[in-house]
């Protein structure tokens, strides 16, 4: 049960895959470009310009998981979030993060290298949407700390080829911890 | 019972009662730490869950009490159990999942089956294998004593500790004060992260450590409509009561935000009024009239200009109750959440923290909830992550011979006294922000090390 009923938790969302796209064709290698070019962003702590990826409608979440036994239910919980963002929220966090000069959490800024493998795009129902799930390895190292911490997940994106550039509309992250094994998220995944 | 620590120093010579002084020591140190599961963890009442976590018979969550695993079940006749969560057979973990609905626990190394109460139920091959006239009983899960209060459930090891009750001492009237508003329940499981850092930064920080805010968390001043340099705008003039049980808390001042939201005309207002103007953390107006029912006309009056906001339980829970902005920087809403700092070792704890609203709570205020609980709270609040910056070099700056031998030091002495009409107990501190409620925290914390805690047979 590595992503139980993934399709569970997304039964209030109002579109449905409609064909897998396969990694030869254009619009894979251009969706691919743009996740890479986002963690671009993200690794290189260019926050507001990552923003800019965002639509402005973006719902952005990573539901709290518990541990259950094979077959006893949904590990995943609808009614908790670690992040529960929007774009203002997420715009506030990123403001503190490069304005402020007292951001302690996120100075000095946490070295964060994101390894993504496993794109999978597939085309919806809906004109220009796309979901495009992946995985993702970051590696936080903080300070002069000689280890570093690491946070999984599989992420679950729909992203909108309507508008001139590319965007993402809603981010799902199934984080592979119960436990989170760092002190903050003073980072995105 | 006086105990010398291996390098011959004594556990009365890390705090220095008259200059109010702590050995840093004791922030990370394995002996010590060893000290304090048997002397606090094993002895206290340990929040170990709410209510509404196991609605059901048969529901169960496996949580910690101190370090050790435990299961906490709501078994037949609605009955409340908390066990070890290990097999009294050969000591393998018996529960290996975090919340379900079960009839019996079934240890997977031989199978034996037990009943929520922890009481031997069953093994494989009973009949060939157990002795003739076996005495079962003596197979059951080690039981704790379960007790709840406004619906948190306590659990304690100690046979001989006071109830529950006793052990709250005057804090419970606070405690009901902020639990017992509403009948709440749980939004969802809590979260869990885990900080490098001892159990007792957090705790004690909790128990009253105003001062912080306007600094380590001064980047709300460029983003919030608070005023730097207004002492009264970082909690820094509001009331505070420490219990001789070692809880305490800080009331917070609703009356300027009742103002503000009344739009001016904030004065001569009843408690009733004030309250639908501002509803309490986890309540929304519908909920202010049941909550009138709860209270007197006295007791009101404070839980609607100074209601306890942040509390520390000793040992290591916490609550906050307040008002939390939203992502505009210009918008509040409430939040109430309660935490447990669970020791991991004298170097790591694990940060537990639920969010809570009013059982009948509209799913509109339950999205502000989640968005609070992740905007402002926690791993990813841009408030508290902050908090875990400062936590673990407190811990490794104990470490050392050095750095172990400072004193972290509590100096402000409040003005103590009861102003009129407060109708609760406590040692209540008013005027400018005081060390004496996390000091009382620290005096309780070696009381029950050195084997003297107030309300336990020595």
């Amino acid at each position: 049960m590595s992503q139980p009923q993934l399709s569970q938790l997304h039964r209030t969302l109002d579109y449905t895959l409609t064909e897998r796209i396969p990694s030869s064709h254009e619009t894979y290698c251009q969706l691919q470009d743009f996740l890479i070019d986002e963690i671009e962003l993200l690794d290189g702590d260019q926050l507001t310009g990552w923003l800019d990826l965002l639509d402005d409608g973006i719902f952005y979440h990573a539901p709290v998981r518990i541990t259950r036994l094979r077959g006893k239910g949904e590990q995943f919980h609808r009614d908790m979030n670690w992040f529960h963002e929007t774009k203002p929220s997420l715009s506030f966090k990123i403001k503190r993060f490069e304005e402020t000069g007292s951001a302690w959490a996120g100075d000095p800024a946490p070295r964060v290298r994101r390894l993504m493998t496993n794109v999978v795009v597939h085309k919806t129902d809906v004109d220009g949407l796309f979901q495009v799930t992946s995985n993702i390895l970051l590696s936080i190292s903080r300070g002069n700390e000689f280890t570093v911490d690491t946070v999984t997940a599989k992420r679950l994106d729909l992203i909108s080829t309507e508008t001139q550039t590319l965007k993402i509309t809603r981010r799902t992250i199934y984080l592979d911890h119960t436990i989170l094994g760092v002190p903050s998220l003073s980072f995105f995944i | 019972m006086n105990q010398n620590l291996s390098d011959g120093s004594h556990l009365s010579d890390l705090i220095d009662r008259e200059n109010r002084e702590i050995h840093q020591r004791v922030l990370n140190d394995d002996e010590i730490h060893k000290i304090e599961m048997q002397t606090i963890f094993a002895r206290t009442w340990n929040i170990v869950g709410h209510l509404s976590e196991i609605p059901n018979v048969g529901d169960f969550i496996a949580r910690q009490i101190g370090e050790e695993p435990v299961i906490i079940s709501r078994g037949r006749d609605n009955q409340l159990n908390c066990v070890l969560n290990a097999c009294s057979h050969r000591g393998a973990t018996v529960c290996r999942e975090d919340a379900g609905n079960s009839s019996v626990f079934r240890c997977i190394y031989h199978g034996w089956v037990f009943n929520h109460d922890g009481s031997f139920r069953g093994a494989p091959y009973q009949e060939q294998l157990f002795p003739k006239d076996c005495d079962t009983s003596r197979f059951s899960l080690k039981r704790a004593r379960v007790a709840t209060f406004c619906d948190i459930i306590f659990a304690t090891w100690d046979e001989q500790a006071p109830e529950l009750e006793a052990y709250l001492g005057d804090f419970a009237w606070y405690l009901r004060g902020i639990f017992g508003r509403c009948d709440y329940k749980v939004l969802g499981p809590p979260h869990q992260f885990v900080q490098k850092a001892n159990w007792k930064t957090a705790s004690e920080q909790f128990a009253g450590d105003a001062y912080h805010a306007s600094q380590l968390h001064r980047s709300l001043a460029d983003l919030l409509p608070i005023d730097r340099n207004d002492p009264a705008r970082w909690s820094l003039c509001d009331p505070k009561v420490g219990t001789d049980e070692g809880h305490s808390t800080i009331c917070f001042d609703q009356v300027e935000r009742i103002r503000r939201a009344a739009k001016g005309d904030g004065e001569n207002l009843t408690p009733l009024e004030r309250l639908t103007i501002l509803p309490p953390p986890g309540m929304t107006v519908e909920q202010v009239p049941e909550m009138a029912k709860r209270f007197s006309e006295q007791e009101l009056e404070l839980l609607s200009t100074n209601p306890p906001s942040q509390c520390a339980i000793f040992p290591n829970a916490a609550i906050w109750s307040n008002s939390a902005p939203l992502p505009d920087g210009r918008s509040f809403t409430s939040y109430l959440s309660l935490r447990v700092h669970l020791p991991c070792g004298p170097d790591k704890f694990k940060f537990m923290m639920w969010s809570f609203v009013a059982a009948d709570a509209s799913p509109e205020y339950c999205e502000s909830v989640r968005q609070v609980a992740s905007f402002s709270q926690g791993a990813t609040g841009f408030v508290e992550m902050d908090d875990a910056e400062v936590w673990p070099g407190i811990t490794h700056n104990g470490k050392g011979p050095v750095g172990g031998s400072n004193r972290l030091k509590y100096p402000f002495i409040g003005k103590e006294g009861k102003p009129e009409g407060w109708p609760a107990g406590g040692h209540v501190y008013t005027g400018y922000s005081s060390d004496d409620t996390q000091w009382g925290w620290w005096l309780r914390y070696f009381d029950f090390l050195e084997g003297n805690a107030k309300g336990y047979d020595q």
